[in-house]
């Protein structure tokens, strides 16, 4: 516990006026001084007792979701049986690193935290000093307090980002009706031969019953694959780079994922939880969104999840890092690759089929080598 | 906008505390005095000392008056004594040492009848825009200790006081002689300076309990203040039972009380 300014002050004056009352002897400034060094005793145990109690933090939203560099508003209700007669101040908010966080102290009764996420990912915990003081206002303690409920989902801007993609060509397997025309076995429409459509598919009958010469050949649907599976290998710690790294696969993720979706396919995401491999399927944005915020919280995977993860993906997203290990980088070199890049770190094989990611990469390509030719 | 009215009532209710002391010293010493005749000395004194006092209170609400010159304008009688030092020196006349005498009874007469208000005044305007509680808490109980000291002189007076030389003779012979026996207090004791004592006491409380800080609502604040001062009373009324020594009273547990509050806050 420590004397306020306004407590030293006070201090100071009643020592002073007992001193000075003494001296001259005011009787009526030494019972003054008295009372006041009574109260401030009193006031000092009401704040011992108030610190005794349990103090609590709530947030009135405890899960807060929004884009990267978005703000975000929060109150936050302070609980205190002593409320009445201890001020209790929210001094300072401290959120998981890559959050920015301000306080709007206006209501002193439920001070709003306004949230700026940098990075992309679900960031959890929340903790909160408070400066206790008491009745009258002479003595204060810091307490500080975690909310550790508290999570803070934040959606990566490439979720955002309007994507125009040329339906691609797909392979002949596939679960689902691509609505383009491709080489799938269900009718798609009738166009006219050209010189570079395959004769097999003029109908015959069709030219036969045309007033005019033209050839009239068959179009086939596409087909497409019902879901195409994202698998996110981490396999090294990147210690305070960690969060910058997430951020980048999330965003790349998300546009790999909107891309999908777009194509007509589900996105699975597959990641390390905890060591088995989380599948979460996602069939919207907003799905997808959920599904990014979970694979954000992936743990580090070892050499044979790493595998099991490879082995089930369409595509994989991983780091430079990882790629260091020449056995991992040799298996993810044969599969379509996003890469995450890394500082100080070069992957010995990349492979051909790679994309390195940056905000403004297409990743459409990337897609088009899984579904199309 | 609140805490300046809680500072404004309060601080009116500690300088009218002072002022109803005052009040019984002017009362009485305007139902004793006959100043009928007065030399051309106390007149003159009198007369300056009221345009001075009138001067400085009027330009001190249009411009800022520095302390040290209110003090020197007001006291000027006072420097003009050790400057007649060396005529009684050097002409042996006595009536160089009899005009020192006159002008200082005079000046302390006179002073305490126009200085105190003037005083009371500047104290609460300090109380006002001050923001130190030290500064306020000893003015405060030297404001209070003059007043029952004047109150508590004239109060033995039985006989007539002629004229402002004759007051501050009796300041000078009566104050010198309480002072050295007991201190101020116990001097005076009638219903209008228990009134004042009572007001400058609920008006120090206020302000000390209220000013200054206000996220706690005011009557939880009152609440804590009016339990102490009953507790502070109830140890005052048992203690005094058993002895009359206030030291023994007052002063040690308030010693006792800051020690505490002083290691509490200071140990870890």
């Amino acid at each position: 516990m420590k004397l306020t300014k306004r407590g030293k002050d006070f201090l100071t004056a009643t020592l002073a006026g007992t001193i000075t009352a003494s001296i001259v002897d005011i009787k009526i400034v030494l019972a003054l001084c008295l009372s006041l060094i009574i109260a401030a005793l009193l006031s000092e145990i009401i704040l011992a007792r108030a610190f005794r109690n349990s103090i609590e933090i709530t947030p009135t939203v405890s899960h807060v979701a929004c884009f990267k560099g978005e703000e975000s508003r929060t109150g936050l209700k302070i609980c205190s049986p002593s409320r009445r007669l201890v001020s209790v101040t929210l001094s300072n908010v401290v959120l998981p690193e890559g959050i920015e966080a301000n306080v709007d102290d206006s209501d002193t009764n439920m001070p709003n935290l306004l949230i700026k996420p940098l990075y992309a990912g679900r960031f959890s915990g929340l903790s909160a000093q408070f400066e206790l003081k008491d009745t009258l206002g002479l003595f204060s303690k810091r307490v500080e307090l975690e909310a550790e409920d508290f999570v803070i989902d934040c959606y990566p801007s490439s979720l955002l980002k309007e994507i125009r993609l040329a339906r691609p060509l797909s392979i002949v397997l596939g679960e689902r009706e691509g609505t383009t025309h491709g080489s799938g076995m269900e009718f798609y429409s009738l166009e006219e031969y050209t010189t570079g459509t395959d004769r097999k598919n003029i109908l015959w009958k069709k030219v036969a019953s045309m007033p005019d010469e033209r050839l009239m050949v068959k179009v086939r649907e596409t087909n497409i694959p019902k879901s195409l599976f994202i698998s996110l290998i981490q396999t090294v710690q990147r210690g305070k780079h960690s969060i910058p790294w997430v951020d980048c696969a999330c965003e790349g993720v998300g546009s790999l994922g909107k891309i999908i979706l777009q194509i007509g396919c589900d996105v699975h995401l597959l990641f390390d939880s905890g060591g088995r491999v989380a599948s979460i399927k996602a069939a919207d944005t907003s799905e997808l969104s959920e599904a990014l915020m979970q694979m954000s919280t992936a743990r580090f995977s070892d050499l044979d999840t790493a595998s099991l993860l490879l082995t089930r993906a369409d595509i994989c997203v991983t780091g430079f890092i990882e790629l260091q290990n020449e056995l991992l980088a040799s298996e993810v070199a044969r599969k379509p690759v996003l890469l995450i890049g890394d500082e100080d770190a070069s992957p010995s094989n990349v492979g051909d089929l790679a994309v390195i990611y940056t905000p403004e990469q297409d990743l459409a390509p990337l897609v088009n080598r899984v579904v199309g030719l | 906008m609140r805490e300046n009215v809680i500072k404004l009532v309060s601080t009116t209710g500690v300088a009218l505390g002072i002022f109803v002391v005052y009040s019984v010293f002017i009362v009485r010493c305007a139902a004793l005095s006959d100043w009928s005749n007065m030399s051309q000395l106390e007149e003159l004194i009198l007369v300056t000392q009221i345009i001075r006092v009138g001067a400085v209170a009027s330009l001190g609400r249009l411009f800022r008056i520095p302390p040290l010159f209110s003090i020197i304008l007001f006291s000027f009688e006072a420097f003009l004594i050790p400057l007649l030092a060396p005529f009684v020196i050097l002409t042996n006349d006595p009536y160089y040492a009899a005009l020192m005498g006159s002008i200082l009874t005079t000046w302390l007469g006179v002073s305490s009848i126009l200085l105190s208000p003037y005083a009371i005044y500047e104290f609460a305007k300090s109380m006002m825009n001050e923001s130190s509680l030290a500064s306020i808490m000893v003015i405060a109980a030297l404001e209070m200790g003059g007043m029952l000291f004047l109150s508590g002189v004239v109060s033995t007076v039985t006989g007539t006081i002629s004229g402002p030389s004759a007051l501050g003779t009796l300041l000078l012979q009566l104050g010198r002689s309480q002072i050295s026996v007991a201190g101020f207090s116990g001097i005076a004791s009638s219903d209008f300076i228990s009134i004042g004592l009572v007001v400058f006491f609920v008006g120090t409380v206020c302000y000390f309990s209220l000013v200054g800080f206000s996220k706690i609502r005011i009557s939880d604040r009152l609440l804590v203040a009016l339990a102490s001062t009953v507790a502070g009373f109830v140890w005052i009324f048992l203690f005094s039972t058993l002895t009359t020594d206030y030291f023994a009273v007052f002063t040690i547990p308030a010693a006792v009380g800051i020690t505490i509050l002083w290691v509490t806050t200071h140990v870890n």
